[in-house]
Parts: C-alpha cells; sequence; structure tokens
C-alpha cells in the first residue's frame, strides 16, 4: 500500500549553478540517501533526532532530500514531522552565527533565515536543489543574504529617527581591527558598525578588512571607487568620517590604545 | 537567467572570505549583480570579524513554530496554484468511460468517482490500482499524486448560502472506500488483503 510507486529511485538535481555547471550530490550524500530510502518512517525520525558523531546521525542534505521527496510524491506526514528536527538544528547554529545584531533584531535575523528555509523547501521546482548538495554553505549564504538585508533595514529606522550626528554613538574599530580579541571589544564593536552609515561601514570594512583598494588605473579592477560608484575623493571622504569617529569614540570611551 | 542566489551561492562555494580578487572576479562575470555582490560581501566580511561574539541565550523563543507556519502556508499556496494550472485526469472522461474504467480495474464506480473527487488519502491507494489508473488515463504517476494530494473536491451543486464557504470534509482511506462500494464481497476481500 501507498505510493511508493510514484517515485523510487533517488532523483538526480536539475539546478545548475551561476555558472552553468549541473549540481550533484557528493557520493556520500547520494549513499546515505539510497540507504534511508530503505528505513520505515520511525527509524528515518530516529536518524534524524541522533546526535552529530553517532553513527545513526543523519545529514541534513539527506533531511532535506526526504523532505522534498514527500512533498513532490503528493504526501506530508514526514516532512511535517522531519522539518523542525532540521530547522531546531539550524537554530542552534545561527544562535553563534548571527552575529552583530542587538537581541532582538537578531531573533529577527534567526527567524527569517529559518522561515525563508522552510519555505524554500516547500515550494516546487528546484531552488533549493543547493541544500541537497552542501546544506552548511547554502545556509551561510541565505544567513548573510538575511543579515545583509537586516542591516539595511535598521540603517533605515535609525536615518528616520536620528538627524543629530553628534548623538551617534562612535567605535573604536581602528584600533580593534582587524580581529577583535575579546566579549567587551566584540560589544563595542557591534555597536560601532550598527552607528557608521551605510557608506561608511561599506568602505572601512572592503578597505580594512577585505583589502580591497581605493582606485586603480585599470577600468575594471574591484576598488572602492568602482564598487560603490563613487569618486574617490567621496570615499576617501567616508573613510576618513568613519575614521573620525572610531578616534572621537576611543576619547568617550576611555578606552585608550593597550587597556 | 542567472539568478542572484545562484551568484550568491557560488561565491560563498568558491571563497573562504570575500577579497579583491574574489569581488573583481564575480563583479566582472555578474556585473548585473555588483551592488548586491558588494553588500553580501561586507556583510560576509562583518560577520565573520565578529565571530568571537557571545552566543544567543538558548532560553530565548523559539523561531522554529513560525518557521512551520511558513512552510504550511507555502504549502497551501502551492496546492492551490497547482489545483488550478494542472488539468483534471478525468476531464472530458464520459461516464460510460469511468464505468469502462471501473471494470477494467476491478472497482466500481463509487470509488473511481471518490478518486476522482480526490476524496481518499491518496498514500492508502494500493500500488496496483494506482498503476492501471495512470495506465488507463495516460497519465504520469507525478500527475496523479498530485491530483490525489489535493483538497476533495466539492460536488458543483454545494450553494454558498451558509455563513462560511463550504469545505471539503476529511478524506477516507482506500479501505473504508472499498467497505462503502457496491463491490461484491469476493472482490473487496481481495482489495482490503492488498
Amino acid at each position: 500500500m501507498g505510493s511508493a510507486i510514484l517515485e523510487r529511485a533517488v532523483e538526480p538535481l536539475t539546478r545548475t549553478t551561476a555558472s552553468g555547471e549541473s549540481l550533484r550530490r557528493p557520493v556520500r550524500i547520494e549513499a546515505e540517501i539510497a540507504a534511508a530510502l530503505d528505513l520505515d518512517p520511525r527509524r528515518i525520525m530516529a536518524c534524524a533526532r541522533a546526535e552529530p558523531g553517532t553513527e545513526d546521525h543523519m545529514s541534513e542534505e539527506c533531511i532535506v532530500h526526504l523532505i522534498r521527496r514527500d512533498l513532490r510524491g503528493g504526501s506530508r506526514q514526514l516532512a511535517e514531522r522531519l522539518l523542525p528536527v532540521l530547522l531546531t538544528r539550524c537554530e542552534v547554529g545561527l544562535r553563534r552565527t548571527v552575529r552583530g545584531f542587538d537581541p532582538a533584531p537578531a531573533a529577527e535575523v534567526r527567524e527569517e533565515v529559518l522561515g525563508r528555509l522552510a519555505v524554500s523547501l516547500a515550494e516546487p521546482g528546484d531552488a533549493a536543489d543547493f541544500f541537497e548538495v552542501r546544506f552548511a554553505l547554502a545556509l551561510k549564504r541565505l544567513r548573510i543574504d538575511v543579515c545583509r538585508r537586516q542591516r539595511r533595514h535598521e540603517e533605515r529606522l535609525v536615518a528616520l529617527d536620528e538627524d543629530d550626528d553628534s548623538e551617534s554613538a562612535v567605535s573604536e574599530l581602528d584600533r580593534r581591527l582587524p580581529v577583535a580579541a575579546d566579549q567587551e571589544d566584540m560589544v563595542l564593536l557591534r555597536q560601532a558598525l550598527a552607528t557608521l552609515s551605510e557608506e561608511e561601514r561599506k568602505v572601512l570594512v572592503l578597505h580594512r578588512l577585505a583589502g580591497v583598494p581605493m582606485s586603480s588605473s585599470a577600468p575594471r579592477a574591484a576598488t572602492l571607487v568602482n564598487l560603490l560608484g563613487r569618486s574617490e575623493r567621496t570615499v576617501r571622504n567616508r573613510l576618513r568620517s568613519a575614521e573620525a569617529k572610531l578616534q572621537t569614540f576611543g576619547k568617550k570611551t576611555g578606552r585608550e590604545e593597550g587597556t | 537567467m542567472t539568478s542572484l542566489q545562484d551568484v550568491l551561492q557560488e561565491l560563498v562555494a568558491t571563497v573562504d572570505r570575500p577579497d579583491e580578487v574574489a569581488l573583481e572576479d564575480f563583479v566582472g562575470r555578474y556585473p548585473q549583480f555588483a551592488a548586491e555582490l558588494t553588500d553580501f560581501a561586507v556583510e560576509w566580511v562583518l560577520q565573520e570579524t565578529l565571530e568571537e561574539e557571545e552566543p544567543a541565550d538558548a532560553a530565548d523563543a523559539s523561531a522554529v513554530p513560525e518557521a512551520m507556519a511558513h512552510f504550511r502556508e507555502t504549502l497551501r499556496e502551492t496546492l492551490a496554484e497547482r489545483q488550478a494550472s494542472t488539468a483534471d485526469p478525468f476531464a472530458d472522461r464520459s461516464p460510460a468511460e469511468l464505468a469502462r474504467i471501473a471494470g477494467a480495474l476491478s472497482i466500481d464506480k463509487t470509488i473511481l468517482a471518490k478518486l476522482r473527487d480526490r476524496k481518499i488519502v491518496a498514500e492508502t491507494v494500493p500500488d496496483t490500482l494506482l498503476e492501471g489508473l495512470c495506465g488507463e488515463l495516460a497519465i504520469q504517476p507525478q500527475v496523479m499524486a498530485a491530483h490525489l494530494a489535493a483538497p476533495a473536491r466539492l460536488h458543483a451543486g454545494v450553494s454558498f448560502k451558509a455563513a462560511a464557504p463550504p469545505r471539503s470534509g476529511p478524506k477516507e482511506t482506500f479501505a473504508e472506500a472499498v467497505r462503502r462500494s457496491t463491490l461484491a464481497a469476493e472482490d473487496k476481500s481481495r482489495w482490503l488483503a492488498d
């Protein structure tokens, strides 16, 4: 009894990468999925809930496949049971990896990431194929994308609320970069990032952390001038402004170099 | 057409951390996404730089129930779209033809009508019957799966005079449909034994 005839084999993925290569699951994932298809639902759930590192532990890629397969087959019973397990795993990771936000917006980011993951698995088509290939990287892309949207959203709110630059908190980012050393540094860094303007932050991060040069004689080089579409003078002003805030903050907080 | 998400995915899969070289490569290949790639790279570098920040409190409210609600809502929407766009595999079949199909599959017209109206739980329908049905209707198994998975169809005569719109009731299992059918006892026993 059942819909077993509707789908039996491990179906190949149909999505291609941006550069046109067909997506393929790693061999170990294919093997894991093939083995999972012989398991009854109770056993599948036990494996999905098994701790990482144990023999029974089921990979996220395999869980994603089983969810999508269940939905394609016209059912959703197994998907309804597996998805919360997958989302809970992701949520544990997101509590560590969503950074640079106050607690409330960080919670919004986690909610958005999980919601978008759930929706992408529910949608027909092959947009979620990469989650069956390298789940961690697919989730990382999703997390960073949601973070950047959240940060832009916060900036818009700040822009509406603030019209007095003198009230802006500033940071000691200059002496903390490139690697902040402790929890207190991290809090300061986060506060600073939240208060720099969008363009100041972009200039600072790209130039100081990602090593992107100010300009170049090569017309198509990845420079601040080309990436941001601003004149070199404007970009230098943004950088100077950001760095001035850093110095001001160092004085305001009394946290001098080396303390 | 290349989507932004595919481009961002390729960036994440290709480099450990975005830098001048990676940005030049990707912006050069996908100039239409230059602004998004730049934004994404900035956020990525920030996230990596803040790696030592203290984890969020595990006692915070879980976002899983909310995500599950999104999941179910998407499924509902997808199903509705599919219903609207998928051709009914039973459409344009005359009563005489449906009777012939029922006979060929050794079921009665009542069971076939319930399958047509999606009133039987898909997972409880025997594989042999599904195969036979797909053969008789000349459709792919996926089409039948989508048809059976949709909500039960309401009769055209059902009116909307009640305060709330009419809703399809719960589906029955194939075994229940067989027991309520007009099949001979031995045919019922054979289907119930499957």
